[in-house]
């Protein structure tokens, strides 16, 4: 089964500019998963973190972080794209092979 | 979990704050100046009178009590400004005195004078006397920043705002209950206070504490359950500005948080904090790679803006959050021009701020976090 995406809340922050969501997975995140995701920009892994931290900047599209073990990311969309950035994100997470296959 | 995030909101509030509401929404509503159900206790009046106590203020009458700090600061800038003149404030204010002024230069031709603090967010009490003149109605100043701890001199300001014979109001949002605020010495006309920060009260309580003499335009008139046959607001203190149902359970949580700081003594939560502070900094300041903001811990509220280099604010906020159960907050803290002042305008500092429950092993915890981050960040190079 792949990762789906159950649903994306918007979050508020400081920024009038900011396009920042928490989208919430069907499950959790595994290192796999990280390094998948890191395939669509620069990836930054912190595994020695108390919980491993992640960052993925996509340029021109999104930022995602996300911490090891969590249910959910968070993604920030470029504003001059923000449509294909969520678009290639959600296309991106649903094309996460099956880990059990 | 560990809870660094007191300059937002105080947590977890004393237990006598939440037997008091609990009672307060159990208990039949004693509305003495209402004649609602009798006995009981007059909790406003209680409230009233140890606020007036906390603040050394003239009379517990002029004790405001309002749905919080930003309400009371609208009160008070608009009462004031309403008819536009000239304003004194600060770089290093908060969005609850900032908006409500550009609103007030916007709308009613109110001219500023925003005073500059230095890079550390400190601010020297002679800017701001420089920059009173004749058409000036009102002072605004910022007691404790929420950004950098830091504290201004207040007796000074006062004492210039009541020779020119100027209204000096003070932010005290942050600092009310963790540092001692004395009106009658500082001269103060007029003092905004948030209850559900350092007074461990609950949140949409809060208060302006008004000078025996200093009168405004109400924002809000409306029924005051006495003196019902006048068609106009009562003139009289403190239902000239008190109009509605107040909110009975948030007051007396916020007078049982109030009496918890009078007893424990303001000077001895002040001194707990600067011990914290001073703990958290030292750890803070040894870790390479990070950056401080607001100098040195001594005089400052237990506030500790900071950045870790290679990472951005909102990213370390999650990880300290996520990663290691820490709250704190990052972004611009409501009060972007101070920001501005340090440079980190673009994406904020993140922010650690202690509160009278964290204790050292806590604080010990948030300097391993913010070291071990630090390591890492440094590793990757």
């Amino acid at each position: 089964m792949n990762v789906r995406i159950l649903s994306k809340t918007r979050l508020e922050d400081c920024f009038v500019e900011s396009l920042t969501s928490e989208l919430q997975l069907d499950g959790e995140i595994t290192p796999s998963f990280i390094h998948y995701l890191g395939r669509e920009g620069e990836l930054q892994y912190f595994p020695a973190f108390a919980r491993p931290f992640f960052r993925v900047d996509a340029p021109g599209l999104y930022t995602l972080t996300g911490i090891q073990g969590n249910r959910t990311l968070r993604v920030t969309l470029c504003h001059d794209n923000k449509l294909t950035g969520i678009q290639r994100l959600e296309r991106l997470v649903l094309g996460f092979p099956d880990e059990a296959s | 979990m560990i809870y660094a995030n007191h300059a937002a909101t105080s947590w977890p509030k004393p237990p006598e704050v939440l037997e008091a509401v609990d009672r307060a929404l159990r208990e039949p509503p004693c509305e003495v100046e209402r004649s609602g159900a009798a006995g009981g206790r007059d909790v406003r009046t209680a409230c009233r009178e140890a606020l007036a106590t906390l603040f050394n203020a003239p009379d517990p009458a002029g004790v405001i009590l309002t749905g919080g700090s930003t309400h009371a600061l609208n009160l008070l800038l608009d009462g004031l400004l309403r008819d536009g003149g000239h304003a004194v404030t600060t770089t290093v204010e908060h969005n609850s005195v900032l908006r409500p002024l550009f609103r007030l230069r916007k709308e009613s031709g109110a001219q500023l004078t925003l005073v500059a603090c230095d890079g550390q967010g400190r601010l020297d009490p002679d800017d701001i006397v420089s920059a009173m003149t004749p058409a000036t109605k009102a002072v605004v100043v910022n007691h404790s920043s929420n950004v950098t701890g830091a504290v201004a001199d207040l007796a000074p300001v006062g004492a210039a705002c009541r020779e020119r014979g100027i209204p000096f109001v003070v932010d005290a949002s942050q600092s009310a209950g963790c540092q001692p605020v004395d009106m009658e010495k500082c001269l103060v006309d007029a003092l905004a206070f948030a209850g559900h920060k350092g007074l461990g009260g609950p949140a949409g309580v809060g208060g302006a504490v008004l000078s025996p003499n200093l009168r405004f335009r109400p924002i809000m008139v409306g029924g005051t359950g006495i003196r019902s046959d006048l068609l106009e607001q009562p003139a009289t203190l403190p239902l000239l500005y008190e109009a509605g149902t107040p909110n009975f359970p948030g007051i007396a949580g916020l007078e049982a948080g109030v009496r918890r700081c009078l007893r424990t003594g303001v000077a001895a939560i002040g001194a707990r904090l600067q011990d914290l502070m001073d703990r958290l900094w030292s750890g803070l300041e040894a870790i390479d790679g990070a950056r401080l903001f607001g100098g040195p811990p001594k005089g400052r509220a237990a506030v500790q803006s900071f950045l870790l280099e290679g990472m951005d604010p909102a990213d370390t906020g999650y990880v300290l959050q996520e990663s290691y159960g820490i709250v704190c907050r990052a972004g611009l803290h409501c009060a972007p021009l101070v920001h501005k002042a340090l440079g980190t305008e673009e994406k904020g500092t993140v922010r650690l701020s202690l509160g009278f429950s964290n204790t050292e092993e806590e604080v010990d915890r948030m300097v391993e976090a913010a070291r071990e981050m630090a390591a890492a960040l440094k590793s990757r190079g």
